[in-house]
């Protein structure tokens, strides 16, 4: 029988055993659900914090730039709005990061010069802070075209604008899924150290060995059953991102380029965390200090991991995604972004989980060679 | 055949170094069970781990069927069927399950081993275990599905590291009447490795003692009794055995873990 063969044998025996437990599975369905509520909930406490002391970020698009429309920013931008100029439609800003978009409209100029009514339109921002800010926006427009000479103007807040906007609601959604990426990862971590700890612990190992079949095949075969496993367990919340994807990318939130690079992003990170959990359960000396050594690995990594995703400026060059564990992540939430992900970051990443992955099988092997995996 | 020459291993870490092998030479001929006796910690489970390509020697060599368990690992693991103090089952999974699996590394089809397996088994008496899941069976069953998947290749070599350790009265009993049955053992190679006397003196030919990582003792069993003048094989083989721990300790022999 040939290698590939025997380590899917070997998968297939581990599948079977994993899928099996009815209580570790139905937790694996769950426990993802509980994380991002957890992670989210706090994750938009530390967002409102933040903004407390932040200034009202509002970007405007001005059809007709002027000396009118010159003045009416200049007036604005005092009363501790920060504006960000953009010529495109409102429509597009409003998914970026500002609080809310005001459009100037064409003929603010002649209106203004004139002493006619201008009507402006607002449109809420992807934030959480939309109602604010348009109240914001809104007292320091009419207090600006006062200034700028105008008459009291006409500034029009849509309902439909402010509840039913599928891309300030989609687009919020869209900022949850480099968490999801991460919470998806994390338990292949895990997956990872027990694919060879858990046949310590009920010494099937002592069986496995001296079977015909080489030490890095089994290891494979150990691995990918133990983190085939695993993806059966996310099963529901791949569905869930399943759907909202190509939906999000349908509504013009995301580009179409975000959920297929995301499926790589999220198979590269359960590579990635797979193999660094693998040399962590080969290294390990002893099942007792697997679990001390996996909690202190999954913290200084994915705490790193976790901090990223929730800094703006996160580096994301080509190197930065080669990073087993953070590089994922981090591509997750690059495919998300307007700019989308690089292909030169997609191939440093799949170069980062794949390395790990064969000097994980290699000094795993090696330690299972020379008697590591046993218990002396 | 089973040939072991001069054979050392040390384990441990390398402030805290034990030699628990030390030039351990002996053989076990085919069509006999030879028994292998030692003291708790005198380096059994280690020489079968050795054997089973588990674990490589720090030092000599040893061969089963001509394989060397370094140079040949593979030739040695398709000649030998292993039993183990600890079955090793995966409890989520049924004997046919895991038995299927095994005979499938061993390069043996759906059909033979299916055939195999339901020969063995009804020889065996539990063919109604097998669609239980591990997790459920007895120690006595676990052992004996243990024993189905040494048996299940047909290796010409069997290694049993203390199959019955931690079984009961009736349990041991039953893995001692299959162990003497002509079917199971036929014209194999057996190591039955066993700190019990008894044990050996029941179901063994010829026996090897060890102590301290050392052969003291190798013959058959009327040479052992013969050799001290004892009237049976058990006070024979403790006098012997006796002698050669205190011999070890005496002379600072590596101490066993």
């Amino acid at each position: 029988m040939r290698a590939p063969a025997q380590a899917l044998l070997v998968a297939r025996l581990r599948l079977l055993d994993a899928t099996r437990d009815r209580r570790a599975f139905v937790t694996g369905l769950i426990m993802p659900f509980v994380l991002l509520s957890v992670f989210g909930g706090l994750g938009l406490l530390g967002a409102k914090e933040q903004r407390r002391d932040a200034a009202t970020t509002v970007k405007v698009a001005v059809a007709d730039p002027g000396p009118g429309a010159e003045r009416l920013l200049e007036a604005l931008n005092r009363d501790h709005i920060k504006i960000l100029l953009d010529g495109r439609p409102t429509a597009l800003v409003a998914r970026e990061r500002a609080d809310a978009a005001l459009s100037v409209p064409r003929d603010v100029d002649q209106a203004l010069a004139a002493g006619r009514p201008v009507r402006f339109e607002i449109l809420a921002g992807a934030g959480g802070r939309a109602a604010e800010a348009i109240a914001t926006t809104d007292a320091a427009l009419r207090l600006a075209v006062l200034e700028a000479g105008g008459r009291p103007v006409e500034v029009t807040v849509s309902r439909d604008t402010l509840t039913g906007n599928p891309k300030a609601a989609a687009s919020a959604i869209a900022r949850t899924v480099p968490l999801l990426a991460l919470i998806i990862t994390l338990p292949f971590f895990g997956a990872g150290v027990r694919a060879l700890a858990s046949t310590r612990v009920d010494r099937s190992i002592e069986h496995l060995l001296p079977l015909p079949v080489a030490r890095t095949t089994l290891l494979l075969g150990l691995a990918l059953g133990t983190i085939g496993g695993e993806a059966t367990q996310q099963i529901l919340l791949l569905a869930v991102l399943g759907v909202a994807a190509p939906a999000l990318a349908a509504s013009g939130a995301i580009p179409w380029s975000g959920p297929p690079a995301l499926l790589l992003a999220l198979i590269l990170s359960a590579v990635a965390a797979g193999s660094v959990g693998i040399l962590v359960g080969a290294a390990a000396r002893s099942e007792r200090i697997v679990g001390l050594v996996t909690s202190l690995t999954s913290a200084l990594l994915f705490g790193g991991a976790t901090v990223l995703q929730f800094v703006d400026d996160a580096p994301r060059g080509a190197l930065a995604t080669a990073i087993p564990l953070v590089g994922p992540v981090l591509g997750a939430r690059a495919a998300f972004s307007p700019r989308g992900l690089p292909p030169l970051s997609l191939v440093t990443m799949a170069a980062g989980a794949l390395v790990t992955a064969a000097l994980a099988l290699r000094l795993a092997a090696q330690r299972l060679a020379a008697g590591g995996g046993l218990r002396v | 055949m089973i040939e072991v020459k001069e054979l050392g291993r040390d384990l441990g870490s390398r402030k805290d170094r034990k030699r628990i092998l030390d030039g351990l030479s002996f053989s076990a001929p085919p069509g006999v069970v030879t028994g292998f006796l030692g003291p708790n910690g005198a380096g059994k489970t280690t020489t079968m781990r050795v054997l089973s390509t588990l674990l490589r020697p720090t030092e000599g060599t040893a061969t089963i069927q001509g394989h060397d368990v370094v140079a040949d690992p593979d030739g040695v693991r398709a000649s030998i069927g292993l039993v183990t103090e600890e079955p090793g089952l995966l409890n989520r999974l049924t004997p046919r399950e895991l038995l299927r699996f095994h005979a499938r590394c061993h390069g043996l089809d759906d059909a033979a081993s299916a055939h195999r397996l339901g020969v063995l088994a009804e020889a065996m008496g539990c063919l109604d275990l097998l669609d239980t899941r591990s997790g459920k069976l007895s120690k006595g069953s676990r052992a004996k599905v243990a024993l189905l998947r040494a048996l299940l290749h047909d290796p010409p070599v069997l290694l049993l590291d203390e199959p019955t350790a931690n079984l009961d009265v009736v349990a041991t009993d039953a893995i001692h009447e299959l162990l003497r049955r002509p079917e199971v053992i036929d014209r194999k190679t057996v190591l039955l490795s066993t700190h019990s006397v008894d044990e050996a003196d029941r179901l063994c030919d010829r026996v090897v003692g060890i102590v301290a990582g050392k052969a003291v003792v190798e013959g058959s069993k009327a040479d052992v009794i013969a050799s001290v003048g004892a009237s049976d094989f058990r006070s024979a083989f403790v006098t012997l055995l006796g002698n050669a721990t205190l011999a070890a300790s005496a002379g600072g022999a590596g101490e066993a873990p």
